[in-house]
């Protein structure tokens, strides 16, 4: 068991969960459960099945240094992506993700569609597009790390406790701490695709026990102190005008 | 049913799409950034590499926050 790898993407598909939860509890509520809930499971199958079937063919066939490679990369430049919005969200520069917003606005689109289909392919398409992210963190972080099995785990529990919140619940999680966790993720991701990019050049890191670390402490100190200066820019700005 | 998996299906391939390529300046810093590493491997230590090419992504990111998060004039 791998609990760096379990907790990434726990912690990645929680945030993506969050979000598909939203729109999936605005159909629910308003349409009935049974469309959305097939619609959601069709997108689960649809993402799993891939990952399942094409996962381990590109585990067993390419070169692990080659693997850790492109990987590491694809990781790094999605944690890159993932931290620079968190920083940008942290420090007052865009508006934090409104669970509350996307919900009415799901309202709103749900008032003006036919009742045909709209159900099912609403929650398919928002089960779908966030979970291509949440499927992505799952694959690349299992297949680097060598622990696809604790990454999926990870992922599993995440959908599982989002989806028994959200139904306890009934209503948008908006005091989930999304931007927290993004930030969290951003920076874990980023410190665990630098670590394996540069194993995929055939270079060994000193300890991976005090390398580790090290990364994460200097891609969190970074993204801290770009949270102070973007935040200190924007309170100037709004006393300015 | 057809133009609807299409329309489905185009939002997938964006979606994928962005998950790596939101900026594309980003982007080819930091493969600019690993590609110098992988150039450096014969010259310098690997825990020089290793450490110096996590310090430069850092500042990428964190400049590109803060250029990005600049309030208008």
């Amino acid at each position: 068991m791998d609990f760096t790898a379990l907790l990434t993407a726990f912690g990645g598909c929680a945030v993506e969960g969050v979000e598909a939860l939203t729109i999936v509890l605005a159909v629910g509520i308003t349409r009935g459960w049974r469309e959305p809930l097939l619609g959601t499971l069709a997108a689960l199958l649809a993402l799993a099945v891939p990952v399942a079937i094409f996962g381990p063919y590109i585990i067993d066939h390419v070169r692990p240094t080659t693997l850790k490679l492109v990987i590491g990369l694809l990781v790094l430049l999605f944690g890159v992506r993932w931290l620079r919005k968190a920083i940008l969200r942290a420090g007052g520069a865009i508006a934090l993700h409104d669970e509350d917003a996307e919900y009415a606005a799901t309202l709103a689109d749900l008032a003006v569609r036919p009742r045909d289909w709209a159900a099912f392919a609403i929650a398919f398409k928002a089960v779908l597009l966030e979970g291509v992210e949440g499927a992505f963190i799952i694959f690349a972080v299992g297949s680097s790390s060598g622990h696809i099995g604790s990454a999926a785990l990870g992922g599993l529990v995440a959908v599982f406790a989002v989806i028994g919140l959200g139904l306890g619940v009934r209503r948008p999680l908006s005091r989930v701490p999304e931007n927290t966790l993004k930030f969290c993720v951003g920076v874990a991701l980023s410190t665990l695709g630098t670590f394996w990019v540069i194993e995929g050049l055939g270079i060994a890191w000193p300890d991976d026990v005090v390398s580790l670390p090290v990364i994460l402490a200097i891609y969190t100190g970074a993204a801290s102190l770009a949270v102070a200066t973007v935040g200190r820019r924007v309170r100037a700005g709004a006393v300015a005008a | 049913m057809m133009s609807r998996l299409l329309t489905v299906a185009r939002a997938v391939v964006d979606e994928a799409l962005g998950l790596f390529v939101a900026d594309w300046r980003d982007t080819l810093l930091v493969v600019a950034v690993v590609a110098a590493a992988a150039a450096l491997v014969p010259h310098l230590a690997g825990a020089a590499i290793g450490f110096g090419t996590a310090a430069a992504i850092a500042a990428i990111v964190a400049g590109s926050a803060i250029a990005a998060g600049r309030p208008p004039h």
